[in-house]
């Protein structure tokens, strides 16, 4: 009785330690300059810590390589997605990684976006092609494959959707698949 | 007629707002990945709808306006969008009589 009685607060102490260290969903919302300080090549464990537990995890199978992609969401009414991070899942490490704008953020104005972000990047504008007889997007890319960048915006307003980061191939490859109509 | 509501159903989806088109992405659970797919798990009332957003929307337009009941049970979530971000009076209209009055 006497032993249990001393080992019940350490037992406790484990126990408060586990729950400490699991990384709940983010508080807030994701800002830019904090999913910047998230680079390619970073852990999944590193990610966690900075972010949050993501809202969902999925399996994507590109080629023979699979990912582990992880999506979060706004922290507000809404909840629109926000970001989506994609890890090797035999090296668990950062491949590839979104980050979605929202409404009110100076980063939508897509000339502003690059004036201020990417100050000396060039870009070449990829329009989507027709692929359905029936309907073309109204979403084109500017890119900068060395980089690896890929801004997504609306051609219309040019209006920022989202902002990608992966490696200059795999960024090859998603231009490829989107001229050949195969996304 | 079913053909040109799906037409029309994609102009539609051309002149959402940013907003209108990101409530319907998360209604139906319409997630983007970082390689620029984007997928959504659940029933399609068309399997082609698998393949983008667009189509997907233009395929429950359609449905809503021809099949709603078969819409309702395959991918309810998409009945409760159009039913709250478009009209309660939405769909077709039995003859022309509102015309032949005005």
């Amino acid at each position: 009785m006497k032993k249990n009685s001393k080992c019940f607060p350490l037992l406790f102490l484990i126990l408060l330690c586990a729950c400490a260290s699991q990384p709940k969903a983010p508080e807030k919302t994701i800002s830019a300059d904090l999913f910047d300080s998230i680079p390619l090549g970073d852990s999944d464990s590193n990610a966690r810590k900075a972010l949050g537990s993501p809202r969902e995890t999925r399996l994507l199978q590109t080629g023979s390589r699979t990912q582990e992609v992880w999506l979060y969401d706004n922290q507000d009414s809404d909840h629109f997605q926000r970001a989506a991070l994609a890890f090797d899942s035999n090296t668990h490490r950062l491949i590839a990684k979104t980050l979605i704008i929202n409404e009110g953020e100076a980063e939508r104005d897509l000339l502003f976006l690059k004036e201020n972000k990417f100050p000396s990047t060039q870009f070449e504008t990829i329009i989507f092609p027709q692929c359905r007889r029936d309907f073309f997007s109204q979403y084109a890319l500017d890119v900068n494959i060395d980089k690896g960048i890929a801004i997504e915006f609306r051609r219309d307003s040019k209006q920022v959707e989202s902002i990608s980061w992966s490696s200059p191939q795999d960024l090859a490859a998603r231009i490829e698949r989107i001229r050949g109509c195969k996304q | 007629m079913q053909l040109t509501a799906h037409e029309l159903a994609h102009v539609l989806f051309l002149n959402l707002s940013a907003k209108e088109e990101k409530t319907y992405r998360k209604s139906l659970g319409w997630d983007k990945n970082p390689d620029g797919t984007s997928k959504r798990a659940g029933k399609f009332v068309d399997q082609d709808g698998q393949d983008s957003v667009e189509e997907d929307f233009a395929n429950n337009i359609e449905s809503f306006l021809f099949e709603p009941e078969r819409l309702k049970s395959v991918t309810p979530a998409a009945h409760e969008w159009i039913l709250k971000h478009l009209s309660k009076d939405f769909g077709l209209k039995k003859d022309c009589a509102d015309e032949k009055k005005q």
